[in-house]
């Protein structure tokens, strides 16, 4: 007892004990707190909303979940929402609630069923080419493409890439208006998983009427209406209302015939009877004709909202219809709140485990090094000390200094010709790069020469009686006895191999040599913050369960100094 | 007893298996010809650059169907350039075949001879009727024929397509502004535009800038527009640094206008994301490389002329060269090919053309348009932009490649970043004393244009360079008689205490310690004390990587010891070693005191406080680092109690230091703390007893008990924390990368960077010893008192 039992109870020793908790309470929470934000932080499937730190908020509450959904939906991008919603005003930072027109779908529903429009006018949402967010369907095409080929190996052979792992595949880059940049046999690979593994409320129809509404006429005439009203002598009350009409109308034509010859993706363009005889004439191709040549007069826009604006004004007589996908946005939703919670909360860490754990050899290679980092510094070191503790040696204090005096040179001093040697040893990008230098550590073995001075001696001489070796005896006497402080070596080894990243780069900079701990500094150079936390997470489980299965050892193990 | 002695066995085994097996795979042979090229886009890239790029490289494929083409992609690192990566790969054994470098960094690859003379292929080129060099642009000639290793001046790469350097500006943000479609056409134009769009919002900025070690990147674009130069050639391959020139002058207080005065100018170390380019009005990029910007949403023009009415547009290109590494005549070949093709002009076309049918003619270089021949193509860009860049192409000049010129943006940044933080110079500016700013600037920029021709350039005038070597002399004298002495002390006092400890039992066969002696002994020797002799020469040559190393005596101790560079080094890890003592030396002691005091949930706080250590070593700077961001949690924490806090504190030159500290001692007060719980349970409870009697208070028993219990570890400890303070790097390289200014960057660090990023490992290694020298005394006190202590387990 510090205090006397009497002390204890007096005003005095009460607040002074009532001031250390305080202090110790505060000093917690600032252990806690950044790890409670790590965990939290972890969950965060986009970039753009951090609106708890501590608590994945979209769990239970509806507004943040919609909010990331959309964003994930349209891969993070207003300018897409706008132009699938036709909606010029709408940004990612403040959505409408969700609200479902069902007439409005169940019309859009009908349209699909009996026209078929090509499949390439949908295309799959929570997709898109990020190295920062892994989106849902990103990976799903990757497996898809797994289970199809088996290996990296067949995907290259199929699609004519030279792929070194499955992580590295992207699906193709699609333009805002809908075009592919090139097409591959990585873009028809990927429609087909679009057509066949992506269900329709996951869907995005191309809204080129959105685009022509409520991106391309706001930036190129000005975000307000008025802009538009004014040039045109129009009245209308938002861009919402502009007409996208099928061929080029009398007023405002030259932002139509701009953005159907220039932006507008070819597919879409279609030709009137007087434009299909030009073209026979001109003698070039459709897509350069329709780009360079052609007349307002000749072109036709073909685009899905227009083929369902024609059909609902001949089936139901309905003017003007649009797509509906704001309604249809807020019904998949609705219907599949549970499953996107699900995939929000495990999305980080798959993505980590794809990244880092499942990484080429990343796996194995730690588990190698951290194998051969134990392995070794269990049996050199002890060696080198029960030699130094069991027998009279001349020379025994002038070896300890040998192997202590080395703790008196900064590491920089070796590090650099050391790396030369292992250069010139031909061993860099080797398994003995990362073990062999350090591996005899002369603190260590001054340690364990203390701990094995103080085991008793008549055991080895009855040990000797008995005629037992001296390598039986080192292992069952020496080793057996030391268990504590060499359980505090092991952790010491398997904390400095797990963890090293830095030196591992150096004298490895081939990745087939990377540990978990190298591609995780890889990752966190061009990853979100929730995706590093993840993996921080993630990598710290083997260090827990080490620490936990040790801990009582170490506790006893650890060795203090006292004045001889 | 056999079998449990071959269970014993299996691991041992096992490890053997593991060291040799696990890395036999990797020595498997390649097939014969694999050519290892750096810079090919990857192969799932979908931006235009990369296809465009990608069907060059597939038309080589075709053309050579014997030869493999693959990317040499190696590590990246933050906080290092590009330059630094190939540096490593080409030490660390892994070069690629055909390098990429730039104007910047093709002089040091030539010196060091990494890259192979070219004339050879050339001659022969040029007598089948290929004159290669007559499609190179006059200006870059000069890059490319330098003086090699041997003196002999030959050419060593070939570019690239050309990049001009260029002013973007935001369609949106400008016509929201009510500016002309167009970039500016000058430096007033600029500011002025800046400002108006800085207007528009809050969150809108002007200009973007870069921020970091190589900010003045951006800079350069004002002194040349100011008709100033970074370096200039004196005299055939004599470099002086320039940017202390009245046109340099100019620029530098233009850019300090633009962030501190005007402050439409936004400094990021980052890359702008999606979001963040909708919110900035103008930047500078190279046209001629696609910029991945959306030419819906982004125009561009010409740099802005500076004052005098000089254009400030940079050429630029990626010189492709050949690993003079490579022995094999056939790979040589193949690897000429390569590059043959890569540059040609049919590659060049290959990638306008397939650029065109993208749609991304709008972001290509109109000169270049007209050159290939995509004349319709043309009529989509802005009206007048050919004239101007025919223009800036002709009056354009290359990026600075004197010698050892990669360095040039971070030797440029340093007065940069005192400008920028000097409260003198904000002071007079805003008492509108414009003399006297410009007086404090110009003092800037000539202490760092010395600098720069001394560190950079390596021009030392001979007088100063004698006087140095005797200085330095008398001080390895010095040293070394001092490392003879301690050397003498330790031997005694280990030989002395040797004397009082009892001798350990006699035994039998005396080859038996000897070989139990033998796996720690030799690994020592070869890995430590091998190492330290290699050391020792090291230091006292110029070494070379790829070519003989010649030795320079003390020289690398001079060129340290006279290095203002290195001092501030040991300054700023005088204060990192101070702060981390202070607070992170402390905090485990304080703790294990407080958990020894309290008489319940011990376990619980011990357990709270030793959770950080579940997060490995160097991953706990990462988790930091986030932390610390600029819009993490921390600065949204400062700004719920009402501050406002904008830059990351890393970034931050009061805060940086700090921010390096603060992540170690978190991660290392709990397990920190157990040694000192079990040194304070050995403290018998009887002590405290008699001294409550004799009414000690609390002061009292601490100071009485508790720390004489203590002293002994106490000691140990710190001698260890010191020197492991001053060998910190990694972990601070995470952090910051040694900036802002300089700030953290730790003698360390230091000596890492010199050796790994700029391939010095002579003057590394002079550092090191120095430093190793200083440490010396502390490590001998460590030394003696370990010689008289014995370590007890507590059970």
């Amino acid at each position: 007892m510090f205090f006397s039992p009497i002390a204890e109870r007096s005003f005095r020793v009460r607040v002074f004990y009532k001031a250390i908790y305080t202090l110790l309470f505060l000093g917690s929470l600032s252990m806690v707190i950044p790890l409670v934000i790590m965990l939290g932080s972890s969950f965060e499937p986009g970039v753009r909303f951090t609106d708890s730190p501590f608590f994945p908020s979209y769990l239970v509450r509806e507004g943040p979940l919609w909010k990331r959904y959309i964003e994930a939906r349209y891969k993070n991008e207003s300018e897409a929402v706008r132009m699938a919603w036709a909606s010029a005003a709408v940004e990612l930072e403040h959505l409408p609630t969700p609200a479902i027109d069902a007439a409005a779908n169940a019309r859009w529903r009908e349209f699909l069923k009996e026209t078929k429009p090509p499949e390439f006018l949908f295309r799959a949402g929570f997709s898109g080419v990020s190295a920062a967010i892994p989106y849902y369907y990103n990976r799903e095409f990757r497996l898809w493409l797994r289970k199809r080929y088996g290996s990296i190996g067949e995907v290259n052979q199929a699609l004519g890439t030279t792929y070194r792992i499955f992580e590295a595949i992207q699906p193709p880059n699609l333009t805002l208006s809908g075009a592919a940049l090139s097409h591959t046999p990585l873009l028809e690979h990927y429609l087909e998983f679009c057509r066949t593994e992506v269900p329709a409320s996951r869907k995005i129809a191309w809204n080129a009427a959105g685009y022509y509404r409520s991106v391309f006429l706001p930036r190129t005439l000005g975000e307000e209406i008025s802009a538009y009203n004014l040039r045109f002598g129009t009245d209308y009350t938002s861009y919402a209302e502009v007409p996208f009409p099928e061929t080029a109308p009398e007023v405002a034509r030259e932002p139509w015939l701009e953005f159907v010859t220039r932006f507008l993706r070819p597919d879409y363009v279609g030709l009137t009877p007087a434009g299909q005889e030009r073209l026979r004439t001109s003698g070039v191709g459709q897509a350069e004709f329709i780009r360079l040549l052609a007349q307002p007069e000749d072109l036709r826009v073909l685009t899905l909202d227009r083929q369902f604006a024609t059909w609902a004004q001949a089936r139901h007589g309905e003017a003007g219809a649009t797509i509906p996908q704001f309604s249809l946005d807020s019904e998949a939703f609705q219907n599949e709140k549970g499953f996107w919670r699900k995939t929000f909360l495990t999305q980080n860490y798959r993505y980590v485990v794809d990244e880092v754990l499942l990484h080429g050899r990343a796996m194995w290679n730690t588990l190698v090094l951290v194998f051969l980092k134990v392995g070794g510094a269990l049996l050199v070191n002890p060696l080198a000390a029960y030699a130094l503790s069991r027998f009279k040696l001349r020379r025994t204090y002038h070896l300890l200094l040998f192997f202590l005096v080395t703790i008196a040179f900064p590491a920089e001093v070796t590090m650099i010709p050391a790396f030369l040697q292992l250069k010139d040893f031909n061993l860099l990008n080797t398994f003995w790069a990362l073990v062999l230098p350090g591996l005899a550590n002369g603190f260590s073995i001054f340690l364990l020469k203390g701990f094995f001075d103080s085991l008793p001696k008549e055991l080895y001489e009855a040990a000797e009686i008995d005629g037992a070796s001296e390598w039986r005896m080192f292992w069952i006497i020496t080793m057996s006895l030391s268990k504590p402080i060499l359980a505090v070596i092991a952790l010491n080894a398997f904390v400095s191999a797990y963890g090293a990243f830095f030196y591992a780069l150096i004298v490895c900079p081939d990745p087939r040599m990377w540990t978990i701990m190298v591609y995780l500094y890889q990752l966190q150079a061009s990853a979100t913050s929730s995706i590093v936390y993840a993996s921080l997470i993630l990598t710290a489980i083997p260090t827990l369960l080490v620490f936990i299965l040790c801990q009582n050892v170490i506790l006893r193990g650890i060795a203090v100094p006292t004045e001889k | 007893m056999r079998v449990s002695l071959s269970y014993r066995l299996i691991p041992l085994l096992l490890f053997a298996l593991l060291l040799f097996g696990g890395g036999a795979p990797l020595r498997a042979s390649e097939p014969a010809l694999v050519l290892k090229v750096q810079g090919l886009p990857n192969d799932s890239a979908t931006d235009p650059a990369s296809m465009a790029e990608q069907r060059v490289v597939s038309a080589f494929r075709q053309r050579h169907p014997g030869i493999e083409i693959r990317g040499a992609e190696g590590l990246r690192v933050e906080n290092m350039n590009s330059e630094a990566m190939t540096m490593m790969m080409i030490a660390g054994g892994i070069a690629p075949d055909i390098i990429r470098m730039n104007f910047r960094s093709s002089d040091t690859y030539i010196r060091q001879g990494i890259a192979a003379p070219l004339d050879a292929f050339l001659k022969e080129a040029a007598s089948a009727g290929d004159d290669i060099l007559a499609t190179v642009p006059p200006q870059i000639l000069p890059v490319l024929r330098k003086s090699g290793p041997d003196g002999v001046p030959q050419v060593y790469g070939l570019p690239g397509p050309l990049m001009v350097s260029s002013l973007f500006f935001n369609k949106e943000l400008f016509r929201r502004a009510g500016l002309p479609a167009r970039a500016p056409k000058d430096w007033e134009e600029l500011a002025a535009f800046a400002q108006k769009i800085k207007a528009l919002g809050p969150r809108v900025h002007g200009l973007a800038l870069p921020a970091g070690a190589s900010a003045s990147f951006h800079l350069m674009n004002f002194i040349r527009s100011a008709g100033g130069d970074a370096v200039a050639e004196v005299g055939l391959d004599e470099w002086r640094a320039t940017f202390n020139t009245p046109e340099a002058l100019e620029a530098y207080l233009f850019y300090y206008r633009l962030v501190e005065v005007d402050q439409t100018a936004w400094r990021t170390s980052r890359a702008l994301t999606p979001e963040e380019l909708r919110s900035v009005g103008m930047m500078f990029r190279y046209v001629g490389d696609t910029v991945q910007l959306d030419p819906e949403l982004w125009g561009f023009g010409p740099v802005p002329r500076g004052p005098h009415g000089d254009g400030g547009s940079e050429i630029n290109a990626s010189i492709l060269a050949i690993f003079s590494g490579i022995r094999e005549p056939q790979r040589l070949r193949a690897a000429w090919e390569y590059l043959r093709f890569i540059t040609s002009e049919e590659a060049n076309r290959l990638r306008i053309e397939t650029l065109v049918e993208l749609g991304q003619a709008s972001q290509i270089n109109p000169v270049a348009l007209r050159k290939y021949g995509f004349q319709e193509a043309l009529m989509m860009s802005q009206p007048g932009l050919e004239a101007d860049f025919a223009q800036a192409l002709a009056e354009g000049k290359p990026e600075p490649y004197g010698k050892n010129c990669n360095l040039i943006y971070l030797e440029m940044t340093y007065p940069l970043d005192q400008i920028l933080l000097s409260p003198r110079i904000r002071q007079a500016w805003a008492a509108g004393d414009m003399a006297s700013v410009r007086e404090q600037a110009q003092a800037i920029l000539n202490q760092a244009v010395a600098k720069t021709n001394e560190r950079m350039i390596g021009h030392i005038p001979p007088e100063t360079m004698q006087f140095r070597r005797r200085v330095t002399l008398a001080l390895v004298v010095g040293i070394a008689l001092g490392f003879a002495g301690v050397a003498l002390y330790v031997l005694r006092a280990f030989t002395r205490s040797a004397a009082m400890v009892p001798r350990p039992v006699a035994t039998r066969r005396s080859f038996v310690p000897w070989l139990c002696l033998l796996p720690a002994l030799g690994l020592m020797l070869v890995w430590d004390y091998i190492p330290l002799l290699r050391g020792a020469v090291l230091a006292l040559q110029d070494y070379q990587v790829l070519r003989p190393s010649a030795f320079v005596g003390l020289d690398n101790f001079a060129n340290v010891l006279f290095d203002a560079g290195f001092w501030n080094s040991l300054l700023a890890t005088a204060y990192f070693a101070g702060l981390k003592l202070t607070f992170g030396f402390a905090a485990p002691i304080a703790l294990a005191y407080m958990l020894h005091l309290i008489p319940r949930h011990k376990l619980l706080y011990r357990t709270v406080y030793y959770l950080p250590a579940v997060i490995s070593g160097t991953a706990v700077y990462f988790l930091w680092k986030a932390l610390f961001d600029g819009e993490g949690v921390l600065n949204q924490a400062l700004r719920l109690f009402g501050f406002e806090a904008t830059r990351a504190w890393t970034q931050d030159p009061y805060l940086a230091m700090l921010s390096c500290v603060i992540p170690g001692i978190w991660a290392t007060a709990g397990p920190g703390c157990l040694i000192y719980l079990a040194a304070l349970k050995t403290i018998p409870e009887e002590q405290f007893e008699a001294a409550e009697i004799d009414g000690a208070g609390f002061w009292r028993k601490t100071i009485s008990i508790v720390f004489p219990g203590l002293k002994a570890l106490i000691i140990i400890n710190f001698i260890g924390a010191v020197a492991a303070a001053l060998q910190t790097s990694a972990n601070i390289l995470i952090m910051t990368g040694g900036g802002p200014n300089g700030a953290t960057t730790v003698t360390a660090l230091l000596i890492f960077t010199e050796a790994f990023t700029r391939l010095r490992f002579g003057t590394a290694t002079a550092m090191a010893w120095i430093l190793g020298s200083m440490l010396l005394g502390f490590t001998v006190i460590q030394l003696r008192r370990l010689s008289a202590m014995e370590f007890k387990t507590v059970r």
